[in-house]
């Protein structure tokens, strides 16, 4: 803080009048971010993020080709999968960025201005708007709670448990259907409990995190190539929680998992508040 | 592992991409200004980053 940060926009780099990528806003005045040598944090496809402030508003943005956007869906897939990823990453370094410092709202991947002064705009007619969503959010964190059920390791084994029924360990000799049907019950069964135990789970860590949230919000389950969690994703939600409660919730959720009878959790963050950012509009101010 | 919520800790850590798609992309979720565009339709942008993840995973109509 040796120098006053510029009110206004960023003179480091200059405004090249093209669309301007908006990756969130923030209360003014706000410094450029830099990277960790002391250069400005490149933006997506490495252009300088600068700031545009107008009404105590920042604005984070870069300049961008709307090409490189555009041409989504047009190359091969690992390639769509990496840009998909680098804006994605980059989005995030540079809401984070200022996340450290003060409370931001980020915006919406992939938020494209024709120009700086567009943004400019926005931020005029939307400044009540956003000074009220910006003090709606101060303090406040958000912190990802994942929960998951793998198999429990004593029921993937053919050892009976002693209480439960020997699924089809000594079939009669009378009736082997019987001795099917069996089977077929326990199995059903245990399918039953693993469900049971599965919806507990997620009643539990909805029931030990909401005392330390003031709002909750479940993503959908995490499936697929890019899901690397444990097991199944029972539960996938946002929090939205004062930062002094952070490590509270953190151990509320966490006492709860028990890996080696197939319940795990996970937590994620903090984040900034994606998840309950209300769009703003300047109609809302 | 209570340390990896400590917020000055949040630069250093490699996030999931998932966990950044569920927020990014995440409907009706993240502020958006209704004014953007004429260049670059967002919304246009948004949908066909879905359907680069849903090509990506045929088999999996809401992989992330």
């Amino acid at each position: 803080m040796t120098t006053a940060p510029l009110p206004d926009d960023d003179l480091d780099t200059p405004d090249t009048g093209g669309p301007v990528y908006l990756y969130a806003v923030t209360r003014a005045p706000a410094r450029a971010p830099r990277d960790e040598t002391g250069e400005p944090l490149a933006g997506v496809a490495d252009a300088a993020v600068r700031v545009v402030a107008s009404d105590r508003i920042a604005a984070l943005v870069s300049p961008v080709d709307p090409r490189h956007l555009e041409m989504v869906g047009q190359r091969p897939q690992e390639a769509e999968l990496a840009w998909l990823e680098h804006v994605a990453r980059t989005h995030n370094a540079v809401v984070e960025s200022a996340f450290r410092e003060t409370t931001v709202l980020p915006m919406r991947i992939a938020t494209v201005h024709p120009a700086e002064e567009s943004v400019r705009a926005f931020l005029r007619e939307s400044a009540d708007a956003i000074h009220a969503e910006l003090a709606r959010l101060d303090g406040l964190v958000e912190v990802g709670v994942k929960a998951y059920r793998t198999a429990p390791a004593a029921a993937a084994g053919t050892d009976a448990e002693p209480s439960g029924n020997p699924p089809a360990a000594a079939p009669r000799p009378d009736s082997p259907g019987r001795a099917y049907l069996e089977a077929r019950r326990a199995r059903r069964r245990a399918r039953a409990d693993a469900d049971r135990d599965a919806a507990a789970l997620v009643r539990s860590v909805r029931e030990a995190a909401a005392p330390h949230a003031v709002d909750q919000r479940a993503h959908r389950l995490q499936t697929g190539e890019l899901a690397a969690g444990p097991g199944e994703n029972i539960a996938n939600d946002a929090w939205l929680v004062p930062r002094a409660a952070l490590l509270e919730l953190h151990a509320a959720v966490t006492v709860l998992a028990d890996p080696a009878a197939g319940r795990h959790v996970e937590v994620t963050g903090p984040w900034a508040p994606y998840s309950f950012v209300r769009p703003v509009t300047a109609d809302a101010g | 592992m209570p340390d990896e919520l400590l917020p000055d800790d949040v630069a250093p850590r490699q996030v999931a991409l998932i966990d950044l798609l569920d927020r990014l992309l995440a409907d009706g979720a993240v502020l958006t200004g209704d004014l953007v565009l004429s260049i670059a339709d967002v919304d246009l942008v948004h949908i066909d980053l879905r359907a680069v993840i849903r090509s990506i995973e045929p088999d999996h109509p809401a992989p992330w």
